[in-house]
């Protein structure tokens, strides 16, 4: 499973392939792009099987790139990790296709529950 | 419905730094000193949250040595390793929009129109009347700050 990180803080990267490897997705590659354009470019070039993405970002937020991979027709499993966590922007997520969205902070814990769940 | 206070605000932003101090490993978040007056002149993140009941702008400001402290903890790193500037920056700032994101889902209730935009770093900002909380993430002295324009007085009704 190709898992793509998309968010504009390298640390929070790093933070979300921690906690990947903790939560047993160590094994599997991983990409990383800064915002939603950069994700569009990387999803078109090397498909990932799933998207895990901040939801404020500039450029292009997250979902802006939910919207508008779901425009293409692309059904690729999308799942956000945001500091975002409002029941209405759960509400906006799921209505646009979001499989899970993980509030920050989270533990790894959550993104081992979260992810299997879309999965399944 | 009345709006939430300054005060309110403040309560909401503490529950947000707890949880992230938790979260940093660091053992939650002891109010050194709230007072009312004007941001104090230290480095550290902004973030803006915008509703219908009012405009803040929230920090996380700290001295250098505290954020890179804040920094180590919150990527687990040890005080030996290396750790850019900017890497400190981009830690500060996401941890200014941890807090915004919490502070916004406190206070949904109150006012479910609020949106958070980007957290941007400051080595300095000019005084801004404020609600100021001197605060410690577990031993690391940090101050977490609100500036308040309400809507309502912008608009003159």
């Amino acid at each position: 499973m190709k898992i793509l990180i998309v968010d504009d803080s390298k640390a929070m990267r790093m933070i979300v392939r921690r906690a990947l490897r903790q939560a047993g997705f160590g094994d599997h590659p991983v990409e990383e792009a800064a915002n939603g354009k950069e994700a569009l470019q990387t999803i078109a070039s090397s498909p990932p099987d799933l998207v895990l993405a901040d939801w404020n970002m500039p450029e292009m937020s997250g979902i802006e790139l939910l919207s508008a991979l779901r425009r293409s027709k692309c059904q690729v499993t999308f799942g956000f990790v945001t500091s975002e966590s409002t029941e209405q922007i759960r509400q906006v997520a799921r209505a646009a296709g979001a499989a899970f969205l993980i509030a920050k902070p989270f533990e790894p814990e959550a993104i081992r529950q979260a992810i299997n769940q879309a999965l399944r | 419905m009345s709006w939430p206070s300054l005060d309110e605000w403040g309560d909401a932003l503490l529950v947000a730094a707890d949880e992230l101090a938790t979260w940093l490993g660091l053992g939650g978040c002891n109010v050194v000193a709230r007072v009312e007056g004007v941001s104090p002149d230290l480095p550290g993140a902004w973030i803006d949250l915008r509703g219908t009941s009012a405009s803040l702008t929230l920090a996380l400001l700290s001295y250098p040595e505290a954020g890179s402290l804040l920094a180590r903890s919150m990527l687990s790193l040890g005080a030996d390793d290396a750790l850019a500037a900017e890497d400190i920056e981009d830690c500060v700032r996401e941890m200014a929009n941890i807090l915004a994101g919490r502070v916004k889902r406190e206070m949904e209730a109150r006012d479910a129109t609020l949106t958070l935009g980007i957290p941007w770093f400051s080595e300095a900002q000019s005084a801004l009347p404020a609600a100021v909380a001197h605060v410690r993430l577990g031993d690391v002295p940090a101050t977490v700050v609100l500036t308040l324009g309400r809507r309502d007085d912008s608009a003159g009704s």
